[in-house]
């Protein structure tokens, strides 16, 4: 399976890590070029310099043959543009949206975005569980 | 798809048209200037207060243009500042996601009847155009206006 990762921040790389660990074949996009460069020594000439958010660096990526496109980036905007250029211009299958904000979470769903991560619900869920026996044995 | 139609703007006055701009930066304030001139109440809103400063105090006085802080992709903001019930949305922040963001929930969520973006991406054009938003290419339009210029 192809996959494009936009943005090698933590998540994009860990993310890239893994699907290239489980056999799929992968492209990053990152716009900064310090950030590029390291990705690209990490992971092994997979990381396209450029802005994920626009179509020509997508089609430098090779999107149109992707059946994933993941877009970690830490803007909700940003994540939506890409995410909708690869599901509208290169009619990708599916499409995973990170979102830091749960009122745009919901907006990405809303707007076609397969999957959206809602971050800040992930995290709350975790901190919840973890402080919740806490609470218990507090009484 | 887009439901008004564009001759519907300029088929004259029937009533004053309620405006929304989104970003006050250079862009923004010229089209808050342009629409509540020709007599139009414009909501110019933009996350940034010191961003108003280049507004006519005039047209601030008169009410014709009406600024509100928030943010433009955010629902409640949008509401805040009253534009649940306009009749056009111009997304005019310099980023084109925020543009795309703000005219989809405009369009999608509170169904405004019509929204434009300004994007500096042509290439964008077609895409929004079938999701119901209008987009604009600025850049564009003044590399044209350069050219016929030249002429």
């Amino acid at each position: 399976m192809y996959v494009i990762v936009v943005g090698c921040g933590t998540t994009g790389i860990k993310v890239a890590e893994w699907l290239m660990a489980s056999g799929a074949e992968v492209t990053l996009i990152e716009k900064i070029a310090e950030k590029q460069r390291l990705a690209d020594n990490l992971l092994g000439s997979v990381v396209v310099l450029g802005d994920g958010t626009m179509i020509d660096t997508q089609n430098t990526a090779g999107t149109e043959r992707a059946a994933l496109f993941i877009s970690t980036l830490s803007s909700d905007e940003d994540n939506m543009l890409a995410c909708q250029i690869a599901k509208h211009h290169f009619e990708v299958d599916r499409t995973i949206a990170m979102s830091g904000n749960p009122d745009n979470a919901k907006l990405l769903s809303l707007l076609g975005i397969d999957i959206v991560v809602d971050v800040t619900e992930l995290i709350t869920e975790k901190i919840q569980s973890l402080v919740a026996p806490m609470l218990v044995e507090d009484l | 798809m887009i439901q008004t139609s564009d001759g519907n703007l300029n088929s004259g006055v029937q009533r004053l048209k309620r405006i929304a701009v989104i970003g006050c930066g250079s862009l923004g304030t010229q089209i808050a200037i342009e629409l509540s001139s020709s007599g139009n109440i414009v909501i110019v809103i933009d996350k940034d207060p010191k961003s108003f400063s280049a507004l006519p105090t005039h047209l601030l006085e008169s009410s014709r243009v009406v600024t509100a802080i928030g943010d433009g992709t955010q629902e409640v903001s949008l509401r805040q500042a009253g534009v649940q019930d306009v009749d056009l949305l111009i997304a005019a922040t310099t980023r084109a996601s925020v543009n795309l963001m703000s005219g989809q929930l405009a369009r999608h969520v509170m169904r405004i009847p019509l929204v434009v973006c300004l994007v500096n991406d042509s290439k964008l054009l077609s895409i929004y155009e079938n999701l119901g938003i209008k987009v604009i290419n600025p850049d564009n339009l003044l590399m044209e206006a350069i050219k016929s210029g030249l002429d």
